[in-house]
This record gives C-alpha cells, structure tokens and sequence, in this order.
C-alpha cells in the first residue's frame, strides 16, 4: 500500500472488523454497490489487508503488523479525516431541501470566562459521544455504514490563518 | 546568450516547473539537441525564441489543469505541493477503482 486508505477502503475494514462477510453481506454493511465492493476488495487484497477464506473476506489478522502501522499512520488518518471533512462540506452546500448533515461553525470572540463554558460543552459532548460507543442501545442490526459522522472542535482564527499561509 | 533568450528561457523552464530535457522537447517541439546546446550557452535560432515566447505566454494564461499543475509545480512551496499531491492522488486511486 503505497498511500492512505480511501474513505471507502476503511469503511470496508471497519465492516469486517466486526467478523468475515462475503459479498451479500459486504454490500450490506457498507452500502457500497458489488461491482465497486469487487475492485476495492481486489486492492486490498494486493495490499495484504484483507484475505478471502472461502467464500468470504476478513480482515489479514496473520500479517497485521504490516499494514496495521501503514493504515493507522497519522498521514493516513490525517488523508481520511480531510476526505471527510471536504464530504461533509461539500454535502452541506449542496443538499438544500433534504439536508442530512448539519455542518455548524462561527467566528467569535470569547472571553477566559466564556471559553471555560465552552470546554466544558465539549467536554460534556466528548464523553456523551464515548458513551455512546461505549454503551451502543440500537447497533446490532444496523449496518456500519449507518453510523453518525460527528465532527467537533475549535481553533483560534489568526492560527489557522497562519497555518494556511505556510502551506503556500 | 542574448539577456531576452536567457529571460524567456527562464521563464519557460520555471511555468514548467524545471522540466527535464525530454520534457522541454516534448512539450515546444525543438530537438532535444538544440535545447542542451542553448541550455550551454548557444544563441537561440528566431524560431525557437519564438516558439518559446509562444510557449511561455499560453502557460501563463491557461488555466486548465495541466498548466495549473506545472505552476503549482513551479510556484508552491512543498508543503503545498504536498497536499495537492495527496488529493490528487485519492481522486485518482478512487476513479481507478470505480472504474475498473
């Protein structure tokens, strides 16, 4: 694997992180279309990531640490993240009448007072969000590809201004 | 070298983002040759100033992607060029994929 997962390459991993699947149940899981599942699958099998064990796939367990350390990279993840952001970005803009996605951000000052409330909500939010995963009430029959994408954060404007500058 | 070749030779070199030979011959049609020779200091024929001239003024006003690229190559510093790399990359590897 020469460069980062795709966004459609880790949903499948995730998939089968939760036990072997064939094709049906693949499909399913990830909502990904057979005809595309069959290419992407291929890739990662040239990769050693994934390994068919008779009519189904699963994850390569034996030859983990070769391409565990590559996919979890923080290059990789970094690669994904921003994949996912520039998605959800883009689905905001462009679903006017269904949106599915609520994309929030403001620019605003804040006091030492203020911004002690504010880590607080994200500290509320942060450890409702690992509940969740933690104590999951309805996960069973859903499919992975059902899952919430849920982004939070905060930044100082002048710092990422000035971390755009040096990218050019 | 007359300081109007040796401009727009620059120029050139720099919109293609210092492009090997092969790439320079390719790209405005003189010999492979006749570019080593003037990169060494040999005056240029008109018709290859000419043709370099050309050359320098579609590349910066084209915007279509190709050129974009070759003055991303040029301009950007390589942090930037980086991150364009990696998109592009992932269009690219996802596009393959879908379409094979």
């Amino acid at each position: 694997m020469k460069d980062g997962l795709l966004l459609v390459e880790r949903l499948i991993l995730e998939s089968l992180q939760d036990g072997k699947k064939n094709i049906d149940e693949l499909a399913y899981d990830t909502g990904i279309k057979k005809s595309l599942l069959v290419s992407l699958l291929s890739n990662l099998f040239n990769d050693h990531i994934v390994v068919k064990k008779g009519g189904s796939y699963d994850l390569n367990y034996e030859n983990k640490k070769d391409w565990l350390y590559r996919v979890n990279s923080k290059e990789s993840v970094k690669g994904e993240v921003k994949e996912l952001f520039l998605s959800m970005v883009n689905q905001h803009f462009e679903e006017l009448e269904y949106r599915s996605c609520g994309l929030k951000m403001k620019k605003i000052y804040v006091s030492q007072r203020d911004e002690k409330i504010l880590h607080a909500h994200f500290r509320n939010l942060e450890e409702f969000v690992e509940n969740l995963e933690k104590y999951p009430v309805e996960s069973n029959d859903q499919p992975t590809h059902a899952k919430k994408v849920i982004f939070w954060g905060q930044s100082d404007y002048g710092a990422l201004i000035e971390n755009s500058l040096i990218a050019c | 070298m007359l300081h109007e070749q040796k401009l727009v030779l620059e120029e050139y070199m720099r919109l293609l983002g210092n492009p090997t030979f092969r790439e320079m011959a390719a790209d405005s049609g003189i010999q492979l040759t006749r570019l080593f020779r003037i990169m060494n200091g040999m005056e240029m024929r008109l018709k290859e100033y000419l043709i370099l001239k050309k050359r320098v003024e579609e590349l910066e006003s084209s915007n279509d992607l190709q050129t974009l690229a070759f003055k991303c190559k040029a301009s950007l510093s390589g942090r930037a060029r980086k991150e364009l790399e990696e998109l592009m990359k992932r269009f690219l590897k996802q596009q393959q994929l879908m379409a094979a």
